[in-house]
């Protein structure tokens, strides 16, 4: 997805070299597809539960219906849609100096942060992402921004990444502030 | 709970509070916060509940009560009194403190014991408060900024209430290191060769003519409206049914001579602007900025609470300087301090926020003070700044357009509902209402936008021409605001990152969001809605070497040099390194 407003003097940006795991794309998919899944089942049993209390307005049945529709639908296309975008997006990289790290999908965002200031590397691993095999690496600095993260990449590379980071930022002195 | 404790201890002069400092910094100096605070504790509770006993037994034997009553109200003021008093001397004997080599250890808690061990390194700033009632008794309280807490909010360390001279001992035993103590802070940072010995030297003192600020500041008007509610307030202890009865008469004589409306509001405006003129005096009241030999800048302030902060120089990642829109138009400024460990956040009930370094200053005062404070001879803050691309005037133009529209339509939805309102009055205005309802629409919604448009206009152009930004030697210098104008100068040591982010309309009009992350203040500044090229350039330029080894230069710049390329279009390529 190369932008064509360039023009032929301004820097550009290169990505970061790594991409996320390929599962990262079913990760995703699979995260949305459970939320689509709880957020068109409450208006879905709503619809179910509500004629069975009496006599209700047959708006009330039919909106229901229609919102349960809506946000299944609204969620599959999300799901077929966003993983992709967020792959061909998200990217991360550990120079020898610094950690740089490419994320979002409309709202893009790319971050850098010297070795020498990072404060703590952790990593972290959700139940869904377990099941994938794949891991964060969240790396915090002293600023109150937020953190780096490198997010869904294969838990094995995740650790050496880690392991490298937390060599890196031992290393450096100070406070790092 | 056990019986009184304030008995062991309290009423010895051998307390460690006041024993000599003879082993402070080294072993086993635990020390504990004055006992003075129990016995004002009783002391103020006393006041209250003697005199107010005392009263209630006169009262109920006038009017034929029991001894029994008599009985309840001492006793229940007995109570009132010894329970408090017993929490504080509980807490009091329960709390400890020492510094310990390189470390400020504090043992407190009644129910919950805490202990809190901070590296001295680690403390950022010290506050050093009176307030009145401590003032005759001697004391002060200690509020201690560490590193940790910047952004954090919260955790802040509290020592309250230590005798003043012991309170003036801790604020310099924290804040200065020993000289074997090697610097943390980045090389070339703020202090060096500073913290010889020698005197405080002022940076700036208070001028009482820099009250008159107050009154056209955005406080005014909210506390002439405090007032006014304040008003209806005591009128409803007279009773409800008069309170009403006043509004409805004020509201009456409103309806029938609107221009009454004028000399109503403008004593409200008086009177919020002498309020906000006394809360600015009593904030400011000997209001001075020192540089302490010790390598540490120090702010005192305050009429009836005085307030002392000291802030360690090396800590000083810049200054801010913001204009609000009234202080603009009279000239003035207010300067505030990018520093690790100092957030934005005011004390408690303390209308100034912890990292003011001044009230509002002629702005050339507050140039000269916010070069004093970075120890430049010219502030960074007064540097001429890059504008941004016409995008930028063009993103916020349509939000304000955006937002016009949303008030138009808002405006026309609600039309039918002024429509039926017109009906309801008498009937010159009723012609009016009978005027079909496309019409009607078409007045709500041209209302509508004829009431918002103009100010959304007006923001978007201000908001534009507030944007600027540009890459000094040492600092980074950003400015934001359209009603509150801010200026930040950011050390460039002091960046500890960066982010740039783009939305998808960023996108289509070449700019982005460039962002260097801190650990000073809030932990970032912003250059909003700057050209890609021009944003990236300025990050590289700010801190070599960081962003620099991830740009793709084209050909055309290598040959032309950084700054000669100035169309600041460019993009950022998610295709492979050599895919554009």
């Amino acid at each position: 997805m190369t932008l064509t407003r360039s023009a032929p003097s301004a820097p550009v940006l290169r990505p970061p070299r790594h991409r996320v795991a390929r599962r990262a794309v079913a990760w995703w998919s699979a995260r949305i597809l459970t939320l689509t899944a709880a957020g068109a089942a409450t208006p879905a049993l709503a619809a179910l539960i509500v004629p069975a209390t009496g006599n209700p307005p047959p708006v009330l049945a039919a909106a229901l219906v229609w919102a349960a529709a809506a946000a299944g639908a609204a969620g599959l296309a999300a799901a077929a849609v966003v993983p992709l975008w967020r792959f061909r997006v998200h990217r991360w990289e550990v120079a020898d100096t610094a950690v740089y790290t490419a994320s979002g999908w409309l709202w893009q965002e790319w971050r850098v942060a010297p070795m020498s200031r990072i404060q703590t590397v952790d990593t972290h691993r959700g139940p869904l992402q377990r099941l994938f095999g794949l891991a964060d690496v969240v790396v915090t600095t002293a600023s109150a921004a937020g953190p780096i993260s490198i997010v869904g990449i294969g838990a094995a590379q995740a650790e050496r990444a880690a392991a490298e980071l937390t060599e890196a930022a031992r290393v450096s002195e100070g406070d790092a502030t | 709970m056990s019986a009184h404790a304030p008995v062991p201890g309290a009423d010895t002069d051998s307390a460690p509070d006041s024993a000599p400092d003879s082993d402070f910094g080294s072993g086993s100096g635990w020390r504990r916060l004055s006992p003075l605070t129990v016995w004002a504790w009783a002391l103020g509770l006393g006041a209250v509940a003697v005199p107010g006993s005392a009263a209630g037994t006169v009262l109920v034997r006038l009017g034929g009560g029991s001894w029994l009553w008599v009985a309840l109200i001492v006793l229940g003021a007995a109570a009132g009194t010894a329970l408090p008093t017993a929490v504080a001397a509980l807490r009091w004997s329960r709390t400890r403190y020492r510094i310990s080599g390189r470390r400020l250890e504090i043992r407190t808690g009644v129910a919950a014991v805490s202990y809190r061990s901070v590296p001295r390194e680690r403390i950022r700033s010290v506050d050093v408060a009176v307030p009145l009632w401590m003032r005759p008794l001697g004391l002060c309280a200690l509020s201690i900024g560490t590193a940790e807490q910047a952004g954090s909010g919260g955790a802040q360390i509290r020592l309250s209430a230590v005798r003043r001279d012991e309170g003036e001992r801790l604020r310099a035993r924290l804040l200065l290191r020993d000289p074997a103590d090697p610097a943390q802070a980045p090389a070339g940072s703020a202090g060096d060769g500073r913290s010889g010995a020698g005197t405080a030297r002022e940076l700036v003192r208070l001028r009482p003519v820099w009250l008159g600020y107050a009154p056209v500041s955005a406080a005014a008007p909210a506390l002439g409206a405090a007032a006014v509610g304040a008003a209806f307030n005591v009128l409803s202890l007279a009773g409800r049914d008069r309170a009403d009865a006043a509004v409805a008469a004020v509201y009456g004589q409103v309806l029938d001579r609107p221009l009454l409306l004028l000399p109503g509001v403008a004593a409200a405006l008086l009177v919020g602007a002498a309020a906000a003129a006394a809360v600015q005096a009593e904030a400011w009241w000997g209001y001075r900025v020192d540089r302490e030999p010790d390598g540490t800048l120090r702010l005192q302030r305050g009429l009836v609470t005085t307030t002392s902060l000291s802030l360690e120089e090396r800590r000083l990642r810049g200054v801010e300087l913001r204009r609000a829109l009234p202080q603009r138009w009279f000239g003035a400024a207010r300067v505030r301090a990018v520093a690790t460990g100092l957030a934005a956040e005011g004390g408690r009930g303390d209308p100034v926020p912890r990292n003011a370094l001044s009230p509002d200053l002629p702005h050339r005062r507050a140039l000269a003070l916010s070069a004093a404070v970075v120890g430049e001879s010219e502030s960074p803050a007064a540097a001429p700044l890059r504008s941004h691309p016409r995008a930028a005037l063009r993103r916020r133009v349509v939000r304000a357009l955006a937002g016009t529209a949303v008030a138009a339509a808002a405006g026309a939805g609600l039309a039918p509902a002024a429509q039926w309102a017109l009906a309801q009055t008498p009937a010159g205005m009723r012609a009016l209402a009978e005027a079909d309802t496309a019409t009607a629409l078409a007045a709500g919604a041209s209302a509508g936008a004829l009431a918002v448009g103009p100010p959304l206009a007006g923001w978007a152009v201000s908001a534009y021409r507030g944007l600027g930004h540009t890459v000094l030697p040492g600092y980074l210098v950003t400015r934001t605001g359209a009603f509150v104008r801010t200026t930040v100068a950011l050390r460039r040591e002091g960046i500890i990152g960066w982010r740039i982010s783009r939305s998808p309309f960023q996108r289509r009009a070449g700019l982005a969001t460039v962002t260097a992350t801190t650990a000073a203040g809030p932990g970032r500044f912003s250059v909003p809605d700057v050209a890609l090229g021009t944003g990236l350039r300025l990050a590289d330029a700010s801190v070599p070497g960081l962003l620099g080894r991830f740009l793709v230069r084209p050909a055309a710049e290598r040959f032309t040099g950084v700054g000669a390329a100035g169309s600041g279009r460019g993009a950022v390529s998610a295709g492979p390194p050599n895919g554009r």
